[in-house]
C-alpha cells in the first residue's frame, strides 16, 4: 500500500486528484500549503508511521510555497520519495525552478488523469 | 559416418558421433575456411555441434530432419 | 583505444587492469598460504575497490560478477567458508571474464550482450559456491541463498534471451498467453562431464516436443579452436514451448538439476509494454535536469536520494532490477563525493542505450539484428554519453581517484599516459626532424646567394645545437616507450599453474630480473612466443611426478623464467629441469623429414643438432592433440623473433633439462618515412633525407640541357623523376592543376627535387635490410611492414639519385 500527500490550496484541485489515486488503490493524505504539507511529511517519518512514497506539490500557496516546501523537505534527513510538481506555468524557466528545489517531475494543470497515473504508477515502481 | 574433404567442403554423412569430435576438431582446425556440408547426417553429436560453433564453421547444407536442422540453425547462427 | 572514451572510464579501466592484475597475483599467493589473513584482507579490499568503481558504469554483468566474487571472498575472509583450490579456479575465472568484458568495452565500446549468459552461470556457481559451503555449516539458509541464486542466474538468461526474440514472434506469444495457452520456458546446461556419461543433450534437445522457439549458445566464451576441449559440454539450449508442465519435466528426468522450466513471464514478451518502458525513461532521464539543478547551488543530499529513488522506482517498474545495484553504487559514490556526476554518468549511459532498444515502425520485418550492426549505433550512443560524462567530470570537483587510498598504491610515482599520447610525441619528433633538415638549406643559401658568410655560420651553428636537442629527444621518447618485462612474465605464474594443472604435474616457476626493461614494441611482441615456449616446456620437457621421482629427481618440476640486459639486447631465458631433448631423436626426426642430408647431419654437434626443432615443418601435425602442438611449431617462434631481428637459441641435456635463450634488441630502429605514390605504386622515403614537399606548376619547369629543372626559393634545382630513375616507362602524372609533386631532397649536399605522382602520409616504420636475391637492388634502403600488412619498399636517395 503506497501513501501519496496531495499538496494544494485549491480543494477542488486536491478533490480531483484524490479521485484518481483512491481509484488506483493509493492511500491519500491532503495538506493545503507547504507548512501543512512539511509537518505531515516529517510526522508520517516518525517510528512506527508510514512515510509518504510521492508527493504531488502545488506551486503557488499561502504561508509557504510549493518551492519552498521542496527545498526544506530535501534538507531533512529523512527518507526522500519522489515529488511531482503540478504547475499552470509552461515556461522553461518554472520547470528549472522546480528542478532546483527537489521536484522530480513537473506536470502542467490540468493534469490529465491517464497521464498523471500512468507517471505517477512508475514512480511509485508499480510493475503493472 | 564419413567426413570427407572435398571442393574445400567438408561433406558430412550418416551419425556424426562423440567420438567423431576429434577429427572433425582437426579438419576444422585446419580447413578454416571450408563450408560444411550437413545434407546427408542422420544426427550431429553434441560434441560435434560444439566443435562447428567454437571454430564457426559456416554450414552450407543442414540436414533434412526438420526438428535436427532447427536446432543446428539456433546453434550455428550464419552470416 | 579510441578517444570516445570519457577520461573516466579510461581511468576505470586502467586502473581496474591493474587490479586484476593484483587480484590474480594474491590469489596465487594465497595458495601457497592459505592462512595469511593480510593477504586475504587486501585481496578482498582490491576486489571491493573494483567493484565499486565498476558500478559507476552501466556494465550490469561485471558488476554482477564482481559482487558475486565479494561475497564469496568476505565469506572466505570470515571463515565461513575454507579457501582451497577449487576456489581460486573460480575466482580466476571471475577476473577472467572481467577481463574479457574490458577487452570488448574496448573494442566495442560496451561488453558484448551475449556475456549475460556465461556471467549468470558464473554467478551462478560463485554463489553456489559460497552457500555450498555455507550450508554445511549454516544449514537451510544455505540452501536456500543457492537457489535462489540460481534462480535468479536463469532468470535473467531468460530476460536477455527473450529481448533477442523478434517483436513480431513475441507478440505471437503474448496473444497466445492472453487467449489462456501455457508457454513455457525451458532452460537446459547440460554438466560439462555429461558426454562421459554417454549423454547427447542435442539429441535430448531435438526429441523435446512442442517447441515453439529455440535458441542455442556457449554457457563460456570459446576459445580458439586449437584450444577447444572437445568433450566438455559448455552449452546452453533454450526454448520456448507449448507442452504440459509435466511432459517436459518427464522429459528431462535423467538429468535432474540441469533443467529449469517456468512460465513465460507476459511482460517479457509483451511488445506493448514498450511505451510504458519509454515513459520510464523518459522520466529517468527527468532527473538529469533535476540533478544539473545542483550545480552552483549548495549540495543538498536530498535531492540526489529523491532523483535516485526516482530512477530506481522506474526501472523496478519496467522489470529492469539488474540495474539496481550499479545504481545504488553510483549513489554511494555521488554521495561520498558530493557530487552528482556518477549519477549523471549512470542516466547518460542508460537512457542512450535504451533509445536503440524502442520497436522500430517495421519491427514485424525485422529479424534478429547481428550483434556487428548493434555495435556500432551503440558504440556511437556511448561515446555520446561517454562526451557527456566528459564534461561532467570537468566540471567535478574533486576529481574522481576511484576511492584508492593511499596505501593501496604502490609506492612508486608513475605517470600513466596512453599510447596515443606517447605515438603523438613521437610523430612530432619526427617532423622536428624534417624541419631541423631545412637549417643546412638555408645557411647554403645563406651564404651562397646572399653572400651572408657569418650568417651562414650562426644558422650551421644553430642547426648542431638543435641538432642535439632533436637526438636527445628522440632518445627521451624512447625512454619513454621503454617497459619492464613484468608486463608480459607477470601472466605466467597463472598460465603455468593452469596448464601443469592440466597435464597433471607439479611445477613451480621461478621468475628473475622482471624488471629489466625493453622497448614497448618488443615486449609486446614477446607475449606470444613465450607462451609457446612455456608451453612447450610443460608439456614436452615436464615429466610427470612419478617419472620425475623414478628419476631421481624431486617430483616438483623447476622452470625459471629470466631476463637480463646484455649491451643493448635483452635476453630472456626460459629453463626447465625436464626431460630435455635427445639429440638422436632430433637427428633421426630431421633425417626422415628430408631437413637435413645425412652428410651435414654428420658434421654436425649434438648442439647444433637440437637447434634442428626451429626448422621450418621440423614440427607437424602429429602433435595436434597435445597442448602446444596444433601444428605451430618452433618455426614460428623463430620466425617471431626473428622478426624482431632478435635471434633464439636452444640448448639442452638430455635427461637435465632445456635451456631456451631469446636475445632481443633493446629498441626497434623507427624510421620515419614518407609515403609517395608513383606509377600507382607506393614507396617510401627516409624522412631524414627529406627538406620539404613543394607543387611545382608545369608551367615553372625548364628544360636545361637533358634535365628538367625549377627555380625554387629563388635557385635552380634538377628535377629528377622517379619512374625513369627506377626504369619504369610509365611516365609521371601530375595533378589537375598542372602541377607536378616533387619532393626536395638533400643527397650528397645537392638539392635535388624528385617528382612523383603524389604524396601519402609520414609512417614509422621498422626498416629491414633487403636480402637474398634483393640484396643487389641498391636504389632501396630496405622494406618495411605496413600497419595494414603490406610491404613498403624504401627508397635509398642517395644511390637512387647517383
Amino acid at each position: 500500500m503506497k501513501h501519496i500527500l496531495i499538496v494544494d490550496d485549491a480543494a477542488t484541485v486536491r478533490l480531483y486528484e484524490r479521485a484518481i489515486f483512491e481509484d488506483a488503490g493509493y492511500i491519500v493524505r491532503e495538506a493545503s500549503n507547504g507548512l501543512e504539507a512539511l509537518e505531515s511529511a516529517l510526522a508520517a517519518c516518525a517510528e512506527g508511521q508510514h512515510p509518504f512514497d510521492l508527493y504531488v506539490v502545488d506551486v503557488n500557496m499561502p504561508q509557504m510555497d510549493g518551492y519552498s516546501f521542496l527545498r526544506t523537505l530535501r534538507q531533512h534527513d529523512i527518507p526522500q520519495a519522489p515529488a511531482i510538481m503540478v504547475s499552470t506555468e509552461a515556461q522553461e524557466c518554472d520547470r528549472r525552478k522546480a528542478f532546483e528545489a527537489g521536484a522530480n517531475l513537473y506536470i502542467v494543470k490540468p493534469a490529465r488523469p491517464v497521464p498523471l497515473l500512468r507517471n505517477v504508477k512508475l514512480m511509485l515502481g508499480e510493475t503493472q | 559416418m564419413t567426413i570427407e574433404l572435398k571442393d574445400d567442403t567438408l561433406h558430412c554423412a550418416g551419425v556424426l558421433g562423440v567420438e567423431d569430435a576429434e577429427a572433425l576438431l582437426v579438419l576444422v582446425a585446419t580447413h578454416p575456411a571450408a563450408a560444411v556440408d550437413l545434407s546427408a547426417c542422420e544426427h550431429v553429436h553434441t560434441a560435434c555441434v560444439q566443435v562447428l560453433m567454437a571454430g564457426a564453421a559456416s554450414i552450407s547444407a543442414w540436414p533434412a530432419a526438420p526438428e535436427l536442422s532447427e536446432w543446428l540453425r539456433a546453434a550455428l547462427p550464419q552470416h | 583505444m579510441t578517444t570516445a572514451f570519457s577520461p573516466l572510464l579510461l581511468q576505470f579501466m586502467q586502473e581496474s587492469r591493474d587490479g586484476l592484475q593484483e587480484i590474480a597475483t594474491r590469489l596465487l599467493a594465497l595458495e601457497r598460504q592459505p592462512a595469511d589473513p593480510e593477504l586475504m584482507e587486501s585481496l578482498f579490499r582490491v576486489v571491493h575497490t573494483l567493484k565499486g568503481n565498476c558500478g559507476l558504469f552501466e556494465f550490469p554483468e561485471m558488476f554482477r560478477v564482481l559482487h558475486a566474487a565479494e561475497d564469496l571472498m568476505s565469506a572466505v575472509r570470515d571463515g565461513q567458508v575454507a579457501y582451497d583450490r577449487e576456489m581460486a579456479d573460480l575466482l580466476l575465472e571471475a577476473m577472467d571474464f572481467v577481463a574479457h568484458q574490458f577487452d570488448d568495452i574496448e573494442l566495442a565500446g560496451q561488453p558484448d550482450p551475449a556475456q549475460a549468459v556465461s556471467c549468470a552461470e558464473l554467478v551462478a556457481r560463485l554463489r553456489q559456491r559460497c552457500g555450498m559451503q555455507l550450508a554445511e555449516g549454516g544449514g537451510q539458509d544455505g540452501q536456500q541463498a543457492t537457489r535462489h541464486a540460481a534462480e535468479e542466474a536463469a532468470r535473467s538468461y531468460m530476460t536477455e534471451a527473450l529481448a533477442r526474440v523478434p517483436p513480431s514472434l513475441r507478440m505471437a506469444w503474448a496473444d497466445a498467453t492472453r487467449a489462456g495457452e501455457t508457454l513455457l520456458w525451458v532452460q537446459y546446461t547440460p554438466e560439462p562431464e555429461c558426454f562421459f556419461k554417454g549423454e547427447d543433450p542435442l539429441r535430448l534437445a531435438v526429441q523435446m516436443p512442442g517447441v515453439l522457439w529455440r535458441r542455442v549458445l556457449p554457457g563460456s566464451a570459446w576459445p580458439a579452436v586449437g584450444e577447444l576441449d572437445a568433450y566438455r559440454a559448455n552449452l546452453v539450449f533454450q526454448a520456448v514451448a507449448t507442452a504440459d508442465r509435466s511432459v517436459l519435466d518427464e522429459h528431462f528426468r535423467y538429468v535432474p538439476g540441469q533443467f529449469w522450466i517456468t512460465d513465460l513471464p507476459t511482460a517479457a514478451i509483451d511488445v506493448k509494454d514498450q511505451t510504458r518502458t519509454n515513459d520510464a525513461l523518459m522520466i529517468v532521464q527527468t532527473q538529469n535536469d533535476a540533478l544539473w539543478s545542483l550545480e552552483g547551488s549548495p549540495w543538498v543530499p536530498g535531492h540526489l536520494k529523491a532523483a535516485v529513488t526516482t530512477i530506481a522506482n522506474c526501472m523496478r517498474a519496467i522489470g529492469r532490477l539488474e540495474v539496481l545495484p550499479a545504481l545504488e553504487a553510483c549513489a554511494e559514490q555521488a554521495l561520498a563525493q558530493s557530487s552528482v556526476a556518477p549519477v549523471v554518468a549512470w542516466i547518460e549511459r542508460h537512457a542512450q542505450v535504451q533509445a536503440m532498444a524502442e520497436v522500430s515502425p517495421n519491427a514485424d520485418l525485422q529479424e534478429d539484428i547481428p550483434a556487428a550492426e548493434i555495435t556500432a549505433p551503440v558504440a556511437a550512443a556511448a561515446a555520446t554519453a561517454a562526451a557527456a560524462v566528459t564534461t561532467v567530470t570537468a566540471d567535478a570537483d574533486p576529481p574522481v581517484n576511484f576511492g584508492r587510498r593511499a596505501e593501496d598504491s604502490n609506492g612508486a610515482r608513475v605517470l600513466k599516459v596512453e599510447q596515443e599520447k606517447v605515438d603523438r610525441l613521437m610523430n612530432l619528433i619526427g617532423e622536428m626532424v624534417v624541419a631541423r633538415n631545412g637549417l643546412p638549406y638555408l645557411a647554403s643559401r645563406a651564404e651562397n646567394q646572399y653572400g651572408e658568410r657569418e650568417l651562414g655560420r650562426d644558422i650551421r651553428a644553430q642547426h648542431a645545437v638543435i641538432n642535439r636537442i632533436v637526438e636527445e629527444m628522440q632518445d627521451a621518447i624512447m625512454q619513454v616507450r621503454m617497459m619492464p618485462v613484468s608486463f608480459v612474465f607477470q601472466r605466467f605464474p597463472r598460465l603455468v599453474r593452469d596448464i601443469a594443472r592440466r597435464l597433471g604435474k607439479e611445477v613451480q616457476l621461478q621468475l628473475e630480473g622482471e624488471t629489466t626493461e625493453a622497448d614497448k614494441n618488443v615486449i609486446e611482441a614477446l607475449a606470444d612466443p613465450l607462451v609457446h615456449l612455456v608451453r612447450n616446456a610443460l608439456d614436452h620437457g615436464m615429466e610427470m611426478p612419478e617419472e620425475r621421482r623414478a628419476a631421481g629427481k624431486p617430483a616438483t618440476g623447476k622452470l625459471i623464467m629470466s631476463a637480463r640486459q646484455e649491451a643493448d639486447c635483452v635476453v630472456i631465458e626460459i629453463a626447465d629441469d625436464g626431460r630435455g631433448i635427445d639429440p638422436a631423436v632430433i637427428r633421426g626426426k630431421a633425417y626422415a623429414r628430408g631437413l637435413v642430408d645425412e652428410a651435414t647431419l654428420e658434421r654436425m654437434s649434438d648442439r647444433e643438432a637440437v637447434n634442428l626443432v626451429f626448422l621450418p615443418g621440423f614440427s607437424t601435425a602429429e602433435a595436434v592433440t597435445d597442448l602446444s602442438g596444433r601444428g605451430v611449431g618452433m618455426d614460428a617462434v623463430r620466425t617471431a623473433i626473428e622478426r624482431l631481428h632478435g635471434s633464439v637459441h636452444l640448448e639442452s641435456q638430455a635427461g637435465q633439462g632445456t635451456r631456451l635463450q631469446l636475445s632481443l634488441p633493446l629498441s626497434m630502429a623507427v624510421t620515419n618515412v614518407m609515403i609517395v605514390q608513383s606509377g600507382d605504386v607506393q614507396y617510401g622515403l627516409p624522412m631524414e633525407a627529406v627538406v620539404e614537399t613543394v607543387r611545382v606548376p608545369a608551367a615553372d619547369v625548364h628544360r636545361i640541357k637533358q634535365h628538367n629543372a625549377a627555380v625554387l626559393r629563388g635557385r635552380i634545382v634538377p628535377l629528377l623523376e622517379l619512374n625513369s630513375q627506377l626504369g619504369l616507362d610509365t611516365p609521371q602524372r601530375c595533378n589537375e592543376h598542372d602541377e607536378w609533386a616533387t619532393l626536395i631532397l638533400r643527397v650528397h649536399g645537392q638539392y635535388l627535387g624528385l617528382v612523383i605522382d603524389d604524396f601519402r602520409e609520414v609512417v614509422e616504420v621498422i626498416l629491414k635490410p633487403l636480402s637474398g636475391v634483393l640484396a643487389g637492388l641498391t636504389a632501396y634502403a630496405g622494406s618495411a611492414l605496413l600497419g595494414d600488412g603490406s610491404v613498403l619498399m624504401v627508397l635509398n636517395p642517395k644511390e637512387l639519385l647517383k
